[in-house]
């Protein structure tokens, strides 16, 4: 009796234990991200000793530590909202070597730091188990690209040689009182917000366009014309005009409060990225600092490293999706006037027709009477740039009128079908 | 008897909390203290006012901590507390919170609001120090909520006495004082509606002898009998509470342990903390029982070896050597155990005496002494208080203490004729004769010891200087007759100890007296001195105590003692 309860025990301790290298706790919790490459996560673990019959401190203490470890990892891998592995086929393959990867020895390359003390520890379950509460700093850089390396993740970069990163525009939200590249100008806050964005993005070695006044206003003025009937959205007709695949606005709110005669402050800043052709949301994310006697700008980086990087792995996962169906563009192509409704519509069938030749895909916006406003998307060794699907076009369309360009920026192709 | 059942009821209770159980799991944070120079007298009873405030100096004096911060309130301030508290309205509990609340909350909430970026700063964690706000901001990243903390952390004490006691002998001679105080301990809430909230009452009991033929002085200051009495007394009950401030779960020491090696281990606490050499500290891990709670699970005590100077720079660690070794490992927690640092011990031994037959006479009678050679039984009791911090070697005591035993020795009393006439003083009976069977023995000494732990076991070495009696005593013509012979001497001591727990050691010990015979006698005849000379051709008798000594040691180190003769010592100890 006695020997078959012992092997209850055992299969239900395997059971609940038996996972190999695999965290056991699996509870962490992000605290910030220190930079670009590192995050700084308290995490779990649970020890063990399952050798000796009353538990050894020393080995209790080194599983529970190890165990920590290897949360705080498995944390940056699954956890919380944004974690590396997000597809179900990533975390399939990563399923295959994670044995491997989570042994203790290989653990240790990821972690860049580890505080000198428990934030927590407990001995529980009548003193079996020990339960440990660690902060560590995790070189997420590190493990994206082992995980890289190892064909678990695929970097958005390598997907297409040609195209690369996506570029992203970075500009302030407003409320249409003053223009956000005035806004930029007049309040260091604001500014702030867009420096600590931009760090982000060029450590992470995405493109990032700064807008400049003199360069952007007569595309805007063009790309507004074109987009008569469309909301006047400031960011999201910048985007367009200079031409980055996705654009962040953001905006910057400072708190404060007294405590006695000191003012705390505490700085909230919102973080939204959009697909450009389309101002689809990709993401938004708020971030806080933590209430502090600190100046400014020392709190809107805090904040704003919480929400960005957040933001950052959501464009990440929307440009990996999207790279794979080829370069996006949106296109305008506004028939003239001079044309009846029927003929318009032929030569809207025509350049459908063209389009449908050259993109290797297309989603069509809006087709008026006079306006054919689509997206494409088309294989960058063949068409490197707007102005080739725009000559491509030109020259193999046969309708009524021709092709004319009014405006090509580098995501959007603004033409009109006329007989002059 | 009071004085007796106060100690034994001190001793029980300090046993009895060796093993209390703090129930925070926090490293200790600074927390500050505002006093002010009032006196709450609840009894029948008056001080003068220079009694009043020597107490008051002495609590003040008594615990001053390192741990805490001190908000110093202005006079002003001060002054005008005391004068309401003097008009008497204020009676209850209820009516002096209300009068702090009035008076000195708003002044203490200002001190604090100056102070506290800088008090803020020790609380920065680790975490904070390697987070973004440190390293790339270059911010001392000070938080709201520490800031908080700096401000809910302060706390504000007013003395009492409620009761005092002034005993003099039937002759006038001798005044034993003993006062009952404590202390009253409130909260400063610095939230919307500033206030105060008592949170624990605290008291104690000293107290002090003195002869008033005697000339005293203490505190550098010629002083009177009671006065000197009085002063002892209120520095024993200072002494007394700092302890049982410590005891005192927001105020006690702990923290997690960095380092394990051998027997040795190493944590973040030092002289900012006022932690001093050989101090003892529980160690152990916080676990959850099955319905939730959590509690210290001490697996073995430590006593400190090193301290650390962590005033100038924050974050280096003391060390402390294990005496009971549990299954330590780092992250496990250091508890303090608050003691008064001095050990009561209590050594039955053996001790060799040897008295030589002899005798001497006065005008009114003359006195002999049997041979007598071999063992007795006796008691040591000592008092050993530790002066680590004084000497800066670990487990250093100055030892004071006295013996007692009984001898088995003939002595006799009689008239001089008689004995004249007789001639054998010894042999043959007479009409007036006080006979004694036993003498009584008696000594007292002061010395220094030291201790070397090894594990659990300790060998000790102590010097003693001393001087012993021979006493007896009876009547002599219906008269009370008292002859004392005193000697003066040393003896030294080695012995095996073993620390049963951290309160309390048992073992072993051997020694030497040498206690040479001295013609120093002391006789008192229906109270008065009576001078001796030889009688005839008789020797004196020769009373001496050279030999070895072995018995057996305990001792115990008690929370608080109601007499503490090192209570001055300790006081001016502090500073080290």
């Amino acid at each position: 009796m006695q020997r078959i309860l012992i092997v209850i025990l055992l299969i239900i301790n395997n059971g609940l234990f038996g996972q190999g290298n695999l965290p056991r706790a699996r509870e962490a919790v992000l605290l910030e991200s220190s930079s670009p490459s590192e995050v700084m996560v308290r995490a779990t673990g649970f020890g063990i000793d399952r050798k000796h019959r009353k538990p050894k401190a020393k080995t209790l203490d080194k599983s529970a530590n190890n165990d920590a470890k290897k949360t705080a990892v498995w944390f940056v891998l699954f956890g919380g909202s944004d974690p590396l592995l997000q597809t179900d086929g990533e975390k399939q393959k990563f399923e295959k070597i994670q044995e491997d990867f989570f042994k203790t020895d290989n653990i240790h390359k990821y972690i860049s730091w580890e505080a000198d003390y428990y934030d927590k520890r407990l001995r529980i379950d009548n003193g079996k188990m020990l339960k440990v509460e660690k902060t560590f700093k995790i070189n997420k850089s590190l493990l994206e690209a082992e995980l890289v390396k190892r064909s678990i993740i695929i970097k958005p970069a390598s997907i297409s040689k040609l195209v690369g990163m996506p570029t992203i525009m970075v500009i302030p939200e407003t409320t249409g009182d003053i223009a956000p590249l005035e806004l930029l100008k007049i309040d260091p806050d604001i500014k702030k917000g867009a420096e600590v964005i931009e760090s982000y993005l060029t450590a992470k070695k995405y493109t990032v366009i700064v807008p400049e006044q003199q360069q952007v206003l007569q595309e805007l003025t063009a790309t507004q014309y074109a987009l008569g009937g469309v909301e006047e959205d400031y960011s999201y007709l910048l985007a367009l005009s200079i031409g980055s695949d996705v654009y962040i606005s953001y905006n910057v709110f400072v708190a404060s409060r007294k405590i006695g005669s000191s003012t705390v402050k505490k700085a909230v800043v919102g973080c939204r990225a959009y697909e450009t052709t389309t101002g689809r949301l990709l993401g938004t994310e708020t971030g806080y600092s933590r209430e502090r006697l600190a100046p400014n700008p020392a709190l809107i980086e805090e904040a704003m490293n919480d929400a960005v990087d957040k933001v950052l792995s959501r464009i990440s996962n929307y440009w990996k999706s999207d790279i794979k169906r080829g370069v996006q563009y949106k296109m305008i192509v506004s028939v003239s006037d001079s044309y009846d409704s029927d003929e318009a519509e032929d030569i809207i069938f025509k350049i459908s027709d063209l389009l449908k030749e050259i993109a290797s895909s297309l989603k069509e916006n809006s087709v008026a009477d006079y306006t054919y406003d689509v997206l494409i998307w088309v294989t960058p060794e063949q068409y490197p740039s707007a102005t080739d699907i725009y000559r491509t076009l030109k020259s193999r369309y046969n309708g009524a009128g021709s092709v004319k360009k009014i405006s090509i920026s580098r995501k959007l192709i603004l033409l009109s079908v006329s007989d002059e | 008897m009071n004085l007796r059942f106060y100690t034994i009821a001190m001793l029980v209770a300090g046993f009895l909390s060796a093993d209390g159980i703090t129930q925070t799991l926090e490293k200790y944070s600074r927390k500050s203290i505002s006093c002010v120079d009032a006196l709450l007298v609840a009894g029948n009873f008056k001080l003068s006012p220079a009694e009043q405030q020597y107490f008051l100096e002495a609590i003040r004096a008594g615990i001053q901590i390192a741990r805490f911060d001190y908000n110093t309130l202005p006079e002003n301030i001060q002054q005008s507390f005391k004068r309401q508290l003097a008009i008497g309205e204020y009676t209850s509990e209820a009516d002096i919170e209300s009068l702090i609340n009035n008076t000195l909350v708003p002044e203490i909430i200002k001190i604090l609001d100056a102070n506290k970026e800088i008090r803020a700063q020790s609380l920065v964690s680790e975490t904070q120090r390697n987070s973004f706000i440190a390293l790339k901001a270059k911010e001392i990243g000070i938080t709201a909520e520490q800031l908080e903390q700096v401000m809910n952390s302060s706390y504000i004490y007013i003395p009492f006495i409620d009761a005092y006691h002034e005993k003099w002998s039937k002759n006038k001679k001798e005044v034993d004082v003993r006062i009952e105080g404590g202390l009253l301990w409130y909260h400063v809430i610095t939230a919307e509606n500033p206030r105060v909230e008592k949170f624990a009452k605290i008291s104690s009991a000293g107290t002090g002898s003195a002869d008033s033929e005697e000339d005293y002085k203490i505190d550098a200051e010629r002083v009177n009998a009671k006065d000197f009495a009085f002063r002892n007394a209120a520095q024993t009950l200072a002494t007394n509470l700092e302890v049982k401030i410590r005891e005192l779960d927001m105020f006690k020491l702990m923290a997690p342990i960095s380092e394990v090696y051998r027997h040795n281990i190493r944590f973040p606490l030092g002289r900012a903390e006022g932690i001093k050499l050989d101090a003892p500290f529980f160690v152990g891990e916080w676990v959850q029982a099955d319905n939730g709670k959590v509690k210290l699970e001490k697996s073995g005590f430590v006593r400190v070896s090193t301290v650390s100077e962590n005033r100038r720079a924050p974050g280096q660690l003391s060390q402390a050597v294990a005496i009971k070794k549990g299954n330590w490992v780092k992250g496990m927690m250091v508890v303090e155990h608050p003691r008064l640092g001095i050990d009561i011990a209590v050594k039955p031994r053996w001790l060799t005496l040897k008295i030589e037959e002899g005798a001497f006479q006065s005008d009114k009678f003359a006195v002999g002494f049997e041979n007598f050679n071999g063992g007795v039984a006796g008691v040591d009791l000592d008092f050993q208080c530790n002066i680590a911090s004084l000497t800066k070697k670990r487990q250093s005591f100055l030892v004071i203490g006295g013996t007692g035993a009984i001898v088995p020795v003939k002595s006799r009393v009689c008239s001089r004729q008689e004995l004249f006439n007789l001639f054998d003083i010894f042999k043959i009976s007479v009409e007036r004769e006080q006979e004694n069977s036993f003498a009584t023995y008696f000594s007292g000494h002061l010395g220094y010891m030291r201790k070397f732990y090894f594990g659990r076991f300790a060998l000790h070495g102590e010097t003693l200087l001393g001087a012993q009696g021979l006493s007896i005593g009876g009547k002599y013509d219906d008269k009370d007759i008292r002859i004392i012979n005193v000697s003066v001497g040393g003896r030294v001591n080695i012995g095996l100890e073993y620390a049963l727990n951290i309160d309390c050691n048992v073992g072993v010990f051997t020694g030497y007296n040498i206690f040479a015979p001295m013609n120093i006698w002391y006789v008192k005849y229906d109270e008065k001195e009576e001078d001796i000379t030889n009688f005839f051709a008789e020797n004196y008798p020769k009373i001496s105590s050279v030999g070895s000594t072995l018995g057996f040691y305990i001792h115990f180190s008690p929370p608080a003692i109601p007499f503490n003769p090192f209570a001055v010592v300790q006081k001016n100890m502090k500073s080290f």
